[in-house]
Protein backbone atom coordinates (compact mmCIF):
# COMPACT_ATOMS: atom_id res chain seq x y z
CA UNK A 1 0.00 0.00 0.00
CA UNK A 2 1.75 3.07 -1.11
CA UNK A 3 0.26 6.58 -0.11
CA UNK A 4 0.36 9.10 -2.58
CA UNK A 5 2.73 11.95 -0.91
CA UNK A 6 0.50 14.70 -0.55
CA UNK A 7 0.81 14.25 2.94
CA UNK A 8 3.86 14.52 4.96
CA UNK A 9 3.98 11.97 7.91
CA UNK A 10 3.74 14.56 10.51
CA UNK A 11 0.49 15.85 8.98
CA UNK A 12 -0.86 12.74 8.35
CA UNK A 13 0.30 11.78 12.11
CA UNK A 14 -1.39 14.95 13.42
CA UNK A 15 -4.77 14.75 11.24
CA UNK A 16 -5.55 11.15 12.22
CA UNK A 17 -5.12 12.46 15.93
CA UNK A 18 -7.89 15.18 15.04
CA UNK A 19 -10.07 12.66 13.61
CA UNK A 20 -9.29 10.35 16.54
CA UNK A 21 -10.64 13.01 18.73
CA UNK A 22 -13.72 14.26 16.64
CA UNK A 23 -14.16 10.50 16.93
CA UNK A 24 -14.26 10.51 20.70
CA UNK A 25 -16.60 13.58 20.23
CA UNK A 26 -19.13 11.74 18.28
CA UNK A 27 -19.15 8.39 19.88
CA UNK A 28 -19.87 9.64 23.20
CA UNK A 29 -22.75 11.89 21.61
CA UNK A 30 -24.17 8.79 20.10
CA UNK A 31 -23.68 6.64 23.20
CA UNK A 32 -25.77 9.16 25.15
CA UNK A 33 -28.57 9.38 22.46
CA UNK A 34 -28.73 5.38 21.37
CA UNK A 35 -27.91 4.31 25.03
CA UNK A 36 -25.48 1.92 24.24
CA UNK A 37 -22.07 1.65 24.13
CA UNK A 38 -20.05 2.56 21.03
CA UNK A 39 -16.43 1.02 20.53
CA UNK A 40 -14.07 2.60 18.22
CA UNK A 41 -11.34 1.60 15.68
CA UNK A 42 -8.31 3.62 15.40
CA UNK A 43 -9.02 5.77 12.23
CA UNK A 44 -7.04 5.64 9.32
CA UNK A 45 -6.01 8.43 6.89
CA UNK A 46 -4.61 8.27 3.30
CA UNK A 47 -4.31 9.43 -0.08
CA UNK A 48 -5.96 7.69 -2.37
CA UNK A 49 -6.69 7.55 -6.17
CA UNK A 50 -10.20 6.12 -7.81
CA UNK A 51 -9.10 2.24 -8.23
CA UNK A 52 -7.61 2.27 -4.78
CA UNK A 53 -11.14 3.15 -3.13
CA UNK A 54 -13.20 1.02 -4.84
CA UNK A 55 -10.68 -1.99 -3.47
CA UNK A 56 -10.52 -0.46 -0.21
CA UNK A 57 -14.02 -0.51 -0.07
CA UNK A 58 -14.26 -4.04 -1.30
CA UNK A 59 -12.34 -5.20 1.25
CA UNK A 60 -12.97 -3.85 4.70
CA UNK A 61 -16.54 -5.55 4.31
CA UNK A 62 -17.57 -9.19 5.70
CA UNK A 63 -19.87 -9.49 3.35
CA UNK A 64 -19.10 -7.22 0.10
CA UNK A 65 -21.79 -8.39 -1.52
CA UNK A 66 -24.45 -7.45 0.68
CA UNK A 67 -23.93 -3.92 1.66
CA UNK A 68 -25.89 -0.94 2.06
CA UNK A 69 -24.74 2.25 1.88
CA UNK A 70 -25.36 6.10 2.37
CA UNK A 71 -23.85 9.00 1.02
CA UNK A 72 -24.22 12.47 2.09
CA UNK A 73 -22.08 15.27 0.39
CA UNK A 74 -20.19 18.31 2.35
CA UNK A 75 -19.33 21.08 1.48
CA UNK A 76 -17.50 24.93 2.27
CA UNK A 77 -14.06 24.85 2.67
CA UNK A 78 -13.64 21.68 1.93
CA UNK A 79 -15.89 19.53 -0.19
CA UNK A 80 -16.25 16.04 -0.80
CA UNK A 81 -18.41 13.02 0.26
CA UNK A 82 -19.33 10.96 2.82
CA UNK A 83 -19.78 7.03 2.32
CA UNK A 84 -21.40 5.18 5.92
CA UNK A 85 -21.19 1.23 4.71
CA UNK A 86 -22.97 -1.44 6.74
CA UNK A 87 -23.12 -4.72 5.97
CA UNK A 88 -26.63 -6.87 6.45
CA UNK A 89 -26.18 -7.12 10.13
CA UNK A 90 -25.87 -3.51 10.66
CA UNK A 91 -28.69 -2.46 8.39
CA UNK A 92 -30.92 -4.97 9.90
CA UNK A 93 -30.17 -3.75 14.11
CA UNK A 94 -30.77 0.12 13.32
CA UNK A 95 -33.97 0.39 14.38
CA UNK A 96 -33.53 -1.81 17.43
CA UNK A 97 -30.50 0.73 18.37
CA UNK A 98 -32.76 3.76 17.38
CA UNK A 99 -35.41 3.10 19.89
CA UNK A 100 -37.84 1.67 17.93
CA UNK A 101 -39.88 -1.11 19.61
CA UNK A 102 -40.50 -2.96 16.42
CA UNK A 103 -38.39 -6.11 15.09
CA UNK A 104 -36.98 -5.08 12.35
CA UNK A 105 -38.40 -7.78 10.40
CA UNK A 106 -41.96 -6.21 10.87
CA UNK A 107 -40.57 -2.53 9.41
CA UNK A 108 -41.72 -1.69 6.11
CA UNK A 109 -38.97 -1.36 3.50
CA UNK A 110 -39.13 3.03 3.55
CA UNK A 111 -39.17 2.51 7.13
CA UNK A 112 -35.85 0.65 7.33
CA UNK A 113 -34.59 2.82 4.84
CA UNK A 114 -35.50 5.84 6.98
CA UNK A 115 -33.80 4.38 10.01
CA UNK A 116 -30.74 4.22 7.46
CA UNK A 117 -30.51 7.12 6.60
CA UNK A 118 -31.54 8.61 9.73
CA UNK A 119 -28.46 6.84 11.51
CA UNK A 120 -25.54 7.83 9.04
CA UNK A 121 -26.91 11.05 9.49
CA UNK A 122 -26.17 11.11 13.18
CA UNK A 123 -22.76 9.59 12.71
CA UNK A 124 -21.60 11.55 10.26
CA UNK A 125 -22.94 14.61 11.25
CA UNK A 126 -21.51 14.04 15.01
CA UNK A 127 -17.89 13.44 13.01
CA UNK A 128 -18.07 16.45 10.21
CA UNK A 129 -19.15 18.61 12.91
CA UNK A 130 -16.44 17.42 15.57
CA UNK A 131 -14.01 17.20 12.67
CA UNK A 132 -14.86 20.81 11.60
CA UNK A 133 -14.26 21.72 15.39
CA UNK A 134 -10.59 20.33 15.21
CA UNK A 135 -9.77 21.80 12.71
CA UNK A 136 -10.81 25.72 12.96
CA UNK A 137 -13.20 24.97 9.67
CA UNK A 138 -16.75 24.25 8.81
CA UNK A 139 -18.34 21.44 7.43
CA UNK A 140 -21.97 22.26 5.93
CA UNK A 141 -23.20 19.00 4.55
CA UNK A 142 -26.57 18.11 2.38
CA UNK A 143 -29.03 15.47 3.32
CA UNK A 144 -28.42 11.95 3.00
CA UNK A 145 -29.37 9.53 -0.12
CA UNK A 146 -29.45 6.02 -0.06
CA UNK A 147 -26.85 4.45 -2.33
CA UNK A 148 -27.97 1.19 -2.43
CA UNK A 149 -29.57 -1.37 0.13
CA UNK A 150 -27.79 -4.88 0.30
CA UNK A 151 -25.91 -4.65 -3.05
CA UNK A 152 -22.20 -5.43 -4.15
CA UNK A 153 -20.08 -2.47 -3.02
CA UNK A 154 -18.93 -1.72 -6.68
CA UNK A 155 -22.72 -0.53 -7.54
CA UNK A 156 -22.36 1.89 -5.04
CA UNK A 157 -19.94 3.77 -6.82
CA UNK A 158 -20.66 4.82 -10.71
CA UNK A 159 -16.78 4.38 -12.32
CA UNK A 160 -17.64 6.31 -15.32
CA UNK A 161 -18.41 9.76 -13.57
CA UNK A 162 -15.55 10.32 -11.30
CA UNK A 163 -14.42 13.95 -11.65
CA UNK A 164 -11.44 13.43 -9.45
CA UNK A 165 -7.84 11.34 -9.12
CA UNK A 166 -7.20 11.37 -6.02
CA UNK A 167 -8.88 12.14 -2.80
CA UNK A 168 -7.92 12.30 1.17
CA UNK A 169 -9.51 9.28 2.81
CA UNK A 170 -10.67 9.78 6.29
CA UNK A 171 -11.86 6.26 7.79
CA UNK A 172 -13.74 5.37 10.93
CA UNK A 173 -15.18 2.14 11.92
CA UNK A 174 -17.98 2.18 14.78
CA UNK A 175 -19.65 -0.34 16.51
CA UNK A 176 -22.26 -0.50 18.97
CA UNK A 177 -21.41 -2.89 21.94
CA UNK A 178 -24.01 -4.77 22.53
CA UNK A 179 -25.41 -5.65 19.33
CA UNK A 180 -24.01 -6.81 15.80
CA UNK A 181 -23.75 -3.29 14.31
CA UNK A 182 -20.62 -2.46 12.83
CA UNK A 183 -20.63 0.60 10.69
CA UNK A 184 -17.70 2.27 8.23
CA UNK A 185 -17.91 6.26 7.42
CA UNK A 186 -15.62 7.28 4.55
CA UNK A 187 -14.88 10.77 4.30
CA UNK A 188 -13.52 11.34 0.97
CA UNK A 189 -12.11 14.43 0.44
CA UNK A 190 -11.69 15.69 -3.31
CA UNK A 191 -8.44 16.50 -4.57
CA UNK A 192 -8.66 20.61 -4.32
CA UNK A 193 -9.55 20.08 -0.65
CA UNK A 194 -6.02 18.53 0.09
CA UNK A 195 -4.47 21.54 -0.14
CA UNK A 196 -7.04 23.32 2.48
CA UNK A 197 -7.01 20.30 5.03
CA UNK A 198 -2.78 20.37 4.51
CA UNK A 199 -2.67 24.41 5.20
CA UNK A 200 -5.40 23.61 8.51
CA UNK A 201 -3.50 20.65 9.51
CA UNK A 202 -0.28 22.85 9.22
CA UNK A 203 -1.33 26.28 10.87
CA UNK A 204 -2.41 23.72 14.30
CA UNK A 205 1.13 21.89 13.89
CA UNK A 206 2.67 25.44 14.17
CA UNK A 207 0.30 26.40 17.42
CA UNK A 208 2.16 23.45 19.26
CA UNK B 1 -22.37 47.61 15.03
CA UNK B 2 -25.29 48.67 12.66
CA UNK B 3 -24.07 47.67 9.01
CA UNK B 4 -25.86 49.70 5.80
CA UNK B 5 -26.28 46.48 4.40
CA UNK B 6 -28.02 44.93 7.05
CA UNK B 7 -31.88 43.98 6.92
CA UNK B 8 -33.64 45.09 9.93
CA UNK B 9 -35.65 42.42 11.92
CA UNK B 10 -38.73 43.89 10.31
CA UNK B 11 -37.46 43.40 7.10
CA UNK B 12 -35.91 39.38 7.75
CA UNK B 13 -39.33 38.54 9.03
CA UNK B 14 -40.92 39.29 5.76
CA UNK B 15 -38.58 37.57 3.56
CA UNK B 16 -39.77 34.55 6.06
CA UNK B 17 -42.96 35.16 5.47
CA UNK B 18 -42.81 35.55 1.62
CA UNK B 19 -40.74 32.95 1.79
CA UNK B 20 -41.81 29.97 -0.90
CA UNK B 21 -41.31 26.83 1.92
CA UNK B 22 -42.61 26.14 4.78
CA UNK B 23 -41.24 27.30 8.24
CA UNK B 24 -42.47 26.02 11.26
CA UNK B 25 -40.49 26.49 14.68
CA UNK B 26 -41.20 24.53 17.98
CA UNK B 27 -39.87 24.69 21.45
CA UNK B 28 -38.72 21.30 23.25
CA UNK B 29 -42.22 20.51 24.46
CA UNK B 30 -43.17 20.76 20.53
CA UNK B 31 -45.20 23.72 21.26
CA UNK B 32 -45.55 25.87 17.83
CA UNK B 33 -43.40 29.07 18.84
CA UNK B 34 -43.79 30.71 15.20
CA UNK B 35 -45.14 29.79 11.65
CA UNK B 36 -44.88 31.30 8.61
CA UNK B 37 -47.49 32.35 6.02
CA UNK B 38 -46.37 29.12 3.84
CA UNK B 39 -47.51 26.38 6.04
CA UNK B 40 -50.82 28.60 7.36
CA UNK B 41 -52.06 29.37 3.73
CA UNK B 42 -51.66 25.64 2.80
CA UNK B 43 -53.06 24.61 6.25
CA UNK B 44 -55.83 26.73 5.92
CA UNK B 45 -55.15 28.06 9.46
CA UNK B 46 -54.08 31.37 11.03
CA UNK B 47 -51.61 32.05 14.19
CA UNK B 48 -54.18 32.77 16.94
CA UNK B 49 -55.36 28.95 16.48
CA UNK B 50 -51.53 27.65 15.82
CA UNK B 51 -49.32 29.90 17.74
CA UNK B 52 -48.38 28.78 21.19
CA UNK B 53 -50.29 25.37 20.53
CA UNK B 54 -49.01 21.50 20.97
CA UNK B 55 -47.53 20.54 16.84
CA UNK B 56 -49.05 17.58 17.50
CA UNK B 57 -52.89 18.93 17.83
CA UNK B 58 -52.21 20.97 15.70
CA UNK B 59 -51.44 18.99 12.48
CA UNK B 60 -52.45 15.48 13.78
CA UNK B 61 -51.27 14.09 10.54
CA UNK B 62 -47.50 14.70 11.55
CA UNK B 63 -46.96 11.12 13.47
CA UNK B 64 -45.82 11.92 16.70
CA UNK B 65 -43.29 9.47 18.18
CA UNK B 66 -41.22 9.62 14.87
CA UNK B 67 -41.19 13.42 14.81
CA UNK B 68 -39.86 12.98 18.81
CA UNK B 69 -37.24 10.67 17.43
CA UNK B 70 -36.03 12.93 14.46
CA UNK B 71 -35.94 16.18 17.31
CA UNK B 72 -34.02 13.73 20.04
CA UNK B 73 -30.94 14.30 17.92
CA UNK B 74 -31.76 17.99 17.41
CA UNK B 75 -32.28 18.89 20.69
CA UNK B 76 -29.50 16.68 22.70
CA UNK B 77 -26.81 16.57 19.91
CA UNK B 78 -27.77 20.11 17.85
CA UNK B 79 -27.69 17.94 14.80
CA UNK B 80 -29.82 19.09 11.90
CA UNK B 81 -32.02 16.03 10.66
CA UNK B 82 -33.56 15.42 7.32
CA UNK B 83 -36.68 13.90 5.89
CA UNK B 84 -37.35 13.14 2.47
CA UNK B 85 -40.47 12.15 0.45
CA UNK B 86 -38.60 9.23 -0.90
CA UNK B 87 -39.37 7.57 2.82
CA UNK B 88 -42.05 9.88 3.77
CA UNK B 89 -44.00 11.47 1.10
CA UNK B 90 -45.42 14.43 3.49
CA UNK B 91 -45.50 15.39 6.57
CA UNK B 92 -48.57 17.97 6.76
CA UNK B 93 -51.34 17.30 5.09
CA UNK B 94 -51.38 19.78 1.49
CA UNK B 95 -53.14 20.59 -1.38
CA UNK B 96 -50.83 20.31 -4.24
CA UNK B 97 -50.12 22.98 -5.76
CA UNK B 98 -51.87 21.62 -9.42
CA UNK B 99 -55.46 20.80 -8.74
CA UNK B 100 -56.39 21.03 -12.20
CA UNK B 101 -53.22 19.54 -14.16
CA UNK B 102 -51.39 17.92 -11.50
CA UNK B 103 -50.79 14.01 -10.88
CA UNK B 104 -50.62 14.18 -7.60
CA UNK B 105 -52.78 14.00 -4.38
CA UNK B 106 -50.82 15.41 -1.48
CA UNK B 107 -47.89 17.94 -1.85
CA UNK B 108 -44.84 15.66 -1.34
CA UNK B 109 -42.12 17.74 0.99
CA UNK B 110 -38.77 17.23 1.78
CA UNK B 111 -38.07 18.89 5.13
CA UNK B 112 -35.02 19.60 7.46
CA UNK B 113 -34.59 20.12 11.47
CA UNK B 114 -32.46 22.15 12.26
CA UNK B 115 -31.11 23.42 15.91
CA UNK B 116 -31.80 26.73 17.04
CA UNK B 117 -29.59 28.09 20.05
CA UNK B 118 -30.77 30.25 22.89
CA UNK B 119 -27.97 32.42 24.82
CA UNK B 120 -27.02 30.13 27.11
CA UNK B 121 -25.33 27.75 24.17
CA UNK B 122 -28.06 25.55 24.70
CA UNK B 123 -30.26 24.25 21.91
CA UNK B 124 -33.90 26.05 22.29
CA UNK B 125 -35.62 25.82 19.47
CA UNK B 126 -35.92 23.12 16.30
CA UNK B 127 -37.05 25.17 13.05
CA UNK B 128 -38.47 22.76 10.35
CA UNK B 129 -38.63 24.06 6.97
CA UNK B 130 -40.70 22.15 4.52
CA UNK B 131 -40.03 21.74 0.99
CA UNK B 132 -42.32 21.57 -1.72
CA UNK B 133 -41.34 18.74 -4.14
CA UNK B 134 -44.18 17.42 -5.54
CA UNK B 135 -43.25 18.02 -9.31
CA UNK B 136 -39.68 16.98 -8.52
CA UNK B 137 -40.93 13.40 -7.06
CA UNK B 138 -43.12 13.13 -9.50
CA UNK B 139 -40.64 12.70 -12.68
CA UNK B 140 -38.47 11.23 -10.40
CA UNK B 141 -40.83 8.49 -10.32
CA UNK B 142 -41.82 8.29 -13.52
CA UNK B 143 -37.90 8.01 -14.51
CA UNK B 144 -37.74 5.29 -12.22
CA UNK B 145 -40.22 3.51 -13.48
CA UNK B 146 -38.79 3.80 -16.89
CA UNK B 147 -35.52 3.01 -15.69
CA UNK B 148 -36.87 -0.68 -13.63
CA UNK B 149 -38.45 -1.32 -16.90
CA UNK B 150 -35.57 -0.98 -19.08
CA UNK B 151 -33.51 -2.87 -16.60
CA UNK B 152 -36.02 -5.62 -16.38
CA UNK B 153 -35.94 -5.52 -20.55
CA UNK B 154 -32.16 -5.64 -20.98
CA UNK B 155 -31.66 -8.70 -18.44
CA UNK B 156 -34.29 -10.60 -19.84
CA UNK B 157 -34.60 -12.83 -23.00
CA UNK B 158 -37.46 -12.10 -25.13
CA UNK B 159 -38.79 -15.67 -25.99
CA UNK B 160 -38.95 -17.49 -22.81
CA UNK B 161 -38.88 -14.11 -20.29
CA UNK B 162 -35.96 -16.19 -18.04
CA UNK B 163 -32.70 -14.06 -17.96
CA UNK B 164 -30.17 -13.65 -21.13
CA UNK B 165 -27.03 -14.79 -21.01
CA UNK B 166 -25.35 -11.76 -19.96
CA UNK B 167 -27.23 -11.32 -16.97
CA UNK B 168 -27.18 -15.20 -16.11
CA UNK B 169 -23.06 -15.40 -15.95
CA UNK B 170 -23.13 -12.23 -14.05
CA UNK B 171 -25.34 -13.41 -11.43
CA UNK B 172 -23.09 -16.85 -11.46
CA UNK B 173 -20.39 -14.83 -10.29
CA UNK B 174 -21.91 -13.48 -7.53
CA UNK B 175 -23.11 -16.79 -6.48
CA UNK B 176 -19.87 -18.31 -7.67
CA UNK B 177 -18.34 -16.07 -5.04
CA UNK B 178 -20.92 -16.70 -2.05
CA UNK B 179 -20.99 -19.98 -2.53
CA UNK B 180 -17.34 -19.89 -2.22
CA UNK B 181 -16.91 -17.70 0.79
CA UNK B 182 -19.19 -19.27 2.97
CA UNK B 183 -18.31 -23.13 2.10
CA UNK B 184 -21.83 -23.21 0.60
CA UNK B 185 -22.83 -25.59 -2.53
CA UNK B 186 -23.42 -24.35 -5.77
CA UNK B 187 -24.39 -26.25 -8.77
CA UNK B 188 -24.98 -26.10 -12.57
CA UNK B 189 -27.46 -27.49 -15.01
CA UNK B 190 -27.34 -27.31 -18.51
CA UNK B 191 -29.99 -28.25 -20.73
CA UNK B 192 -30.29 -28.89 -23.85
CA UNK B 193 -33.43 -29.86 -26.11
CA UNK B 194 -32.85 -32.95 -28.03
CA UNK B 195 -32.82 -32.66 -32.00
CA UNK B 196 -34.20 -29.45 -31.89
CA UNK B 197 -33.06 -28.46 -35.52
CA UNK B 198 -35.27 -31.94 -36.62
CA UNK B 199 -37.97 -30.07 -34.85
CA UNK B 200 -37.58 -26.81 -36.34
CA UNK B 201 -37.25 -28.32 -39.71
CA UNK B 202 -39.97 -30.50 -39.29
CA UNK B 203 -42.82 -28.19 -37.85
CA UNK B 204 -41.51 -25.30 -38.19
CA UNK B 205 -39.78 -22.39 -36.08
CA UNK B 206 -43.15 -21.44 -34.63
CA UNK B 207 -43.04 -24.67 -33.34
CA UNK B 208 -39.54 -25.13 -32.41
CA UNK B 209 -40.37 -21.24 -30.20
CA UNK B 210 -43.69 -22.85 -28.58
CA UNK B 211 -41.13 -25.75 -27.28
CA UNK B 212 -38.27 -22.91 -26.33
CA UNK B 213 -41.54 -20.90 -24.65
CA UNK B 214 -42.68 -24.16 -22.79
CA UNK B 215 -39.08 -25.48 -21.54
CA UNK B 216 -38.84 -21.85 -19.49
CA UNK B 217 -42.16 -21.96 -17.91
CA UNK B 218 -41.48 -25.48 -17.01
CA UNK B 219 -38.31 -24.38 -15.40
CA UNK B 220 -40.01 -21.37 -13.48
CA UNK B 221 -42.25 -23.45 -12.34
CA UNK B 222 -39.66 -26.14 -11.22
CA UNK B 223 -37.69 -23.96 -9.34
CA UNK B 224 -37.02 -22.13 -5.86
CA UNK B 225 -37.49 -18.81 -5.43
CA UNK B 226 -33.44 -17.98 -5.28
CA UNK B 227 -32.56 -20.63 -8.49
CA UNK B 228 -31.70 -18.50 -11.17
CA UNK B 229 -32.36 -19.78 -14.65
CA UNK B 230 -31.18 -18.24 -18.30
CA UNK B 231 -31.52 -19.18 -21.90
CA UNK B 232 -27.75 -19.48 -22.60
CA UNK B 233 -28.57 -19.38 -26.61
CA UNK B 234 -29.96 -21.40 -28.79
CA UNK B 235 -32.20 -24.39 -27.52
CA UNK B 236 -29.71 -24.72 -24.56
CA UNK B 237 -30.57 -23.19 -21.08
CA UNK B 238 -28.60 -22.96 -17.84
CA UNK B 239 -30.21 -23.19 -14.27
CA UNK B 240 -27.75 -22.11 -11.54
CA UNK B 241 -28.71 -23.77 -8.12
CA UNK B 242 -27.28 -21.95 -4.77
CA UNK B 243 -26.99 -24.28 -1.56
CA UNK B 244 -27.43 -27.60 -3.75
CA UNK B 245 -25.16 -30.80 -4.50
CA UNK B 246 -25.03 -32.89 -7.10
CA UNK B 247 -27.28 -35.02 -5.81
CA UNK B 248 -29.83 -32.19 -4.88
CA UNK B 249 -29.79 -30.82 -8.92
CA UNK B 250 -30.21 -34.31 -10.13
CA UNK B 251 -33.27 -34.45 -8.20
CA UNK B 252 -34.27 -30.85 -9.57
CA UNK B 253 -32.82 -31.76 -12.88
CA UNK B 254 -35.19 -35.00 -13.05
CA UNK B 255 -38.38 -33.12 -12.35
CA UNK B 256 -37.81 -31.39 -15.27
CA UNK B 257 -37.10 -34.00 -17.45
CA UNK B 258 -39.83 -35.72 -16.51
CA UNK B 259 -42.36 -32.81 -16.80
CA UNK B 260 -41.53 -31.88 -20.64
CA UNK B 261 -42.00 -36.08 -21.20
CA UNK B 262 -45.64 -34.83 -20.24
CA UNK B 263 -45.83 -32.21 -22.70
CA UNK B 264 -47.59 -32.98 -26.15
CA UNK B 265 -46.57 -30.09 -28.93
CA UNK B 266 -49.01 -29.91 -31.74
CA UNK B 267 -48.20 -28.15 -35.35
CA UNK B 268 -49.47 -28.50 -38.99
CA UNK B 269 -47.30 -31.74 -39.73
CA UNK B 270 -48.66 -33.39 -36.39
CA UNK B 271 -48.31 -33.98 -32.76
CA UNK B 272 -44.55 -34.28 -31.00
CA UNK B 273 -43.55 -34.41 -27.74
CA UNK B 274 -39.38 -33.10 -27.02
CA UNK B 275 -36.87 -34.47 -24.81
CA UNK B 276 -33.45 -32.62 -22.92
CA UNK B 277 -30.32 -33.61 -22.20
CA UNK B 278 -28.66 -32.40 -18.78
CA UNK B 279 -25.46 -31.82 -17.85
CA UNK B 280 -24.71 -30.76 -14.43
CA UNK B 281 -21.52 -29.44 -12.41
CA UNK B 282 -20.78 -28.65 -8.96
CA UNK B 283 -18.65 -25.92 -7.39
CA UNK B 284 -15.89 -28.17 -5.64
CA UNK B 285 -12.09 -27.92 -5.23
CA UNK B 286 -10.58 -27.76 -8.55
CA UNK B 287 -13.54 -26.21 -9.80
CA UNK B 288 -11.84 -22.44 -9.01
CA UNK B 289 -14.34 -20.48 -11.33
CA UNK B 290 -17.35 -19.70 -12.84
CA UNK B 291 -15.96 -20.44 -16.47
CA UNK B 292 -14.95 -23.71 -15.02
CA UNK B 293 -17.99 -24.78 -13.61
CA UNK B 294 -20.07 -24.24 -16.32
CA UNK B 295 -17.01 -26.61 -18.46
CA UNK B 296 -17.66 -28.87 -15.92
CA UNK B 297 -21.73 -29.20 -16.75
CA UNK B 298 -20.95 -28.94 -20.31
CA UNK B 299 -18.93 -31.88 -20.46
CA UNK B 300 -21.46 -33.70 -18.45
CA UNK B 301 -24.06 -32.45 -21.37
CA UNK B 302 -21.82 -33.90 -23.87
CA UNK B 303 -21.72 -36.72 -22.31
CA UNK B 304 -25.50 -37.23 -21.76
CA UNK B 305 -25.92 -36.68 -25.72
CA UNK B 306 -23.31 -38.92 -26.59
CA UNK B 307 -24.59 -41.61 -24.73
CA UNK B 308 -27.98 -41.11 -26.37
CA UNK B 309 -29.94 -38.22 -25.45
CA UNK B 310 -32.97 -37.83 -22.84
CA UNK B 311 -30.86 -38.13 -19.78
CA UNK B 312 -28.91 -36.42 -17.06
CA UNK B 313 -25.64 -36.60 -16.55
CA UNK B 314 -23.55 -35.46 -13.48
CA UNK B 315 -20.07 -34.28 -13.38
CA UNK B 316 -18.46 -36.10 -10.63
CA UNK B 317 -14.81 -35.67 -11.86
CA UNK B 318 -13.77 -33.37 -9.42
CA UNK B 319 -16.45 -33.90 -6.40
Amino acid sequence: MTAAPELSEEQQDALTELVNVAMGQAASALSQLLGTFIKLHVPSVRVVDARALRNHMDEGNVLPDQVSGVSQAFFDQIRGEALALYDLNGSDHLASLLGEDKDPGDLAPEDEDELLLDASNIVTGAILTGLGEQLGSHFSFTAPSLLGKECETSDLLDPTSQEWDKALLVEVRFAAEERAFECRILLIMLEESIDTVRGLVDGILADL
Amino acid sequence: MSHPFELNQAQMAHILEAMGAGVLVVDPDFRIVFINHFMLAHAGRDRATTEGRSLFDCFPEVPESWFRRKARSVFSLGHRAFSSWRQRPYLFHFHPNRPVTGHAREMRQDATFDPIYGDDGQVAYLALTVLDVTETSIYQERADAANRQLEEISIRDGLTGLFNRRHLENRLEQEFKRSYRMGSPLSVLLLDADHFKFVNDTYGHQAGDEVLRTIGALLQEALRSFDLAGRYGGEEFVVVLPQTDLEGAEVVAERIRQRLLQEQFAADQGRFSVTVSVGLGERADGVESPDHLLKSADEALFEAKASGRNRIVANRQTA
